[in-house]
């Protein structure tokens, strides 16, 4: 069967995206899109499919999910029953027979145990490779896994409000030119700045935690039950994350430089904003997101203005510019508050 | 009806190759299910039972190769199934913000939103192809094998399921 040339088109952008595409399937891909103006709008050129292909990767490098299926399972797998089972109307006898059990074990540690079997019932059915399940277990029976906290974010722009004097709260609002007075000082505490920095470069010494988090579970892959497929998928992703320098604002650290408005003084907003700021392959800021909310809008707003306002220099991969993310926070705070 | 015999004296081997399945691939298994499903609890409860079902074929045929292959193939059709499902009574949130908040994950990296947000809107074939390939890391022919079709198959819907998420990505800007 042949493929169209536009599903061939996509065939192609497929390759390319994942990086499996020949130099002649590249110049085939380049040929169409220098024809086809609908697949170039809808697909992109080569730096667009490998952009997006590094947003799903940098999406699977910043997991920090935890999850614990083995507890649950083990449970279930302890608490099988030993001779036959039959699906449908055998569930039910197993559970009857569970329950009955329970029933006259009540109140002993014993009952505990075995408490989980009453509300999972083992039914599945098979339809060749697929599994069919019925029902599913109870969700407050499985230990919760709570959120482990973000370890990018680093806290290090302390933006100190000091309002000018004879400023009280019964004045109306402030001209421009006292907003910027308003912000008296950013102080920038270079400890935290330094490990901050060092977030954000891959040398040897100062992995991000992602990175060697990634570097952490490798090993997990390298198992005896493990085909050679899957060892080279986990060394796929590492060598997408080698040599990598982040991006960062051109003029340092300290270039961000958020002036929030009056009104925020007057309100005496206080809080941390963390942002990311996505830039291009230029250095170009393209999009502010806000990760951690600093309780006052107007507050993110500022952050976000200021990062936008600056020049960055792109995350280099082996080298090469490619889009990447700038994470930072500020905390805002009243200049009477001394921690 | 079918019926299955566990046999007692093949547990302890079916017990300690289910230990170190789990050990190994828990974590990267459950977090490819919850972006495919776009729930965690529901992540954890279909996880687990593709672990008890590889429990379940190990204890008949204790020798039998289990490859993570043979569990991301069950992982994927159990969540392409719960998808089917899910589609009928599924919300279309009408604001951004809510829909960050309804997505169910920890990560709050703006890759990581719009990837979710891309999820939501792709059908599970499409899904599959580039979370198995460009999340998981495996090739088109591995994920292809793993899917049942062909090299070509994938990548065509790693293709389309890219440009879904270069919209979303654009809407955001
Ligand atoms: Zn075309």
């Amino acid at each position: 069967m042949r493929l169209s040339p536009h599903d061939r088109a996509e065939v192609l952008a497929g390759a390319i995206t994942l990086g499996e595409a020949t130099d002649e399937e590249r110049v085939e891909y380049r040929r169409h899109l220098a024809d086809c103006a609908k697949c170039l709008q809808s697909f992109g050129g080569e730096h667009e499919l490998e952009r997006l292909n590094s947003v799903v990767q940098e999406a699977h490098a910043s997991e920090i999910w935890e999850p614990d299926v083995r507890g649950p399972l083990m449970d279930r797998v302890n608490l099988m029953p030993r001779r036959v089972a039959r699906y449908g109307l055998g569930i039910l006898g197993v559970c009857l027979c569970i329950s009955l059990i329970g029933h006259f074990v009540a109140g002993s540690s014993f009952a505990q145990m075995i408490r989980p079997a009453l509300a999972d019932p083992l039914v599945i059915s098979y339809e060749g490779n697929k599994i069919v399940l019925e029902h599913r277990s109870v969700r407050d029976e499985k230990i919760p896994v709570a959120a482990q906290p973000r370890t990018t974010v680093v806290e290090h722009n302390i933006v100190h409000m000091a309002a000018p004097q004879g400023l009280t709260k019964a004045k109306p609002m402030m001209t421009h030119h006292e907003v910027a007075m308003a912000v008296t000082a950013v102080a920038h505490d270079t400890a935290t700045a330094a490990e901050s920095s060092s977030t954000y470069n891959a040398s040897a010494a100062n992995v991000p935690p992602w990175q060697s988090a990634l570097k952490k579970r490798a090993p997990a892959y390298t198992g005896p039950t493990i085909t050679a497929g899957s060892a080279r998928a986990e060394s796929l992703t590492i060598a997408a994350t080698y040599s990598t320098r982040e991006a960062v604002p051109e003029a340092g650290e300290t270039a961000i430089n958020p002036q929030p408005p009056a009104i925020a003084v007057q309100e005496g907003a206080e809080g941390t904003t963390a942002f990311e700021v996505l830039i291009d392959e230029q250095g170009t800021p393209t999009k502010c997101v806000i990760t951690k909310p600093a309780g006052y809008v107007v507050l993110d707003e500022t952050v976000c203005r200021a990062a936008m306002s600056v020049k960055y220099k792109p995350k280099t991969l082996n080298g090469k510019a490619v889009p990447g993310v700038y994470r930072d926070a500020f905390t805002f705070r009243p200049p009477n508050q001394q921690y | 009806m079918e019926q299955v015999y566990l046999n007692a004296a093949e547990a302890p081997v079916a017990h300690a190759r289910i230990e170190s399945l789990v050990r190994e691939h828990q974590t990267k298994l459950s977090r490819y299910v919850r972006r495919m499903v776009g729930d965690p609890d529901v992540a954890l409860d279909i996880a687990q039972d593709v672990f008890f079902a590889a429990y379940r074929t190990l204890q008949s045929d204790p020798e039998r190769p289990l490859t993570a292959g043979w569990l991301y193939k069950t992982a994927t059709n159990n969540a392409i199934s719960f998808l089917r499902r899910k589609k009928i009574v599924r919300f279309t949130p009408l604001d951004r913000d809510w829909e960050v908040r309804g997505l169910r994950i920890d990560e709050r990296s703006s890759a990581s939103i719009d990837l979710q947000n891309a999820m939501q809107k792709l059908p599970g074939d499409q899904a599959a192809a580039i979370m198995l390939t460009s999340y998981a890391g495996y090739s088109s022919q591995e994920a292809a094998s793993i899917l049942g079709t062909s090299a070509d198959a994938v990548r065509q819907r790693v293709c389309r399921a890219m440009r879904t998420l270069r919209t979303v990505m654009t809407e955001r800007v």
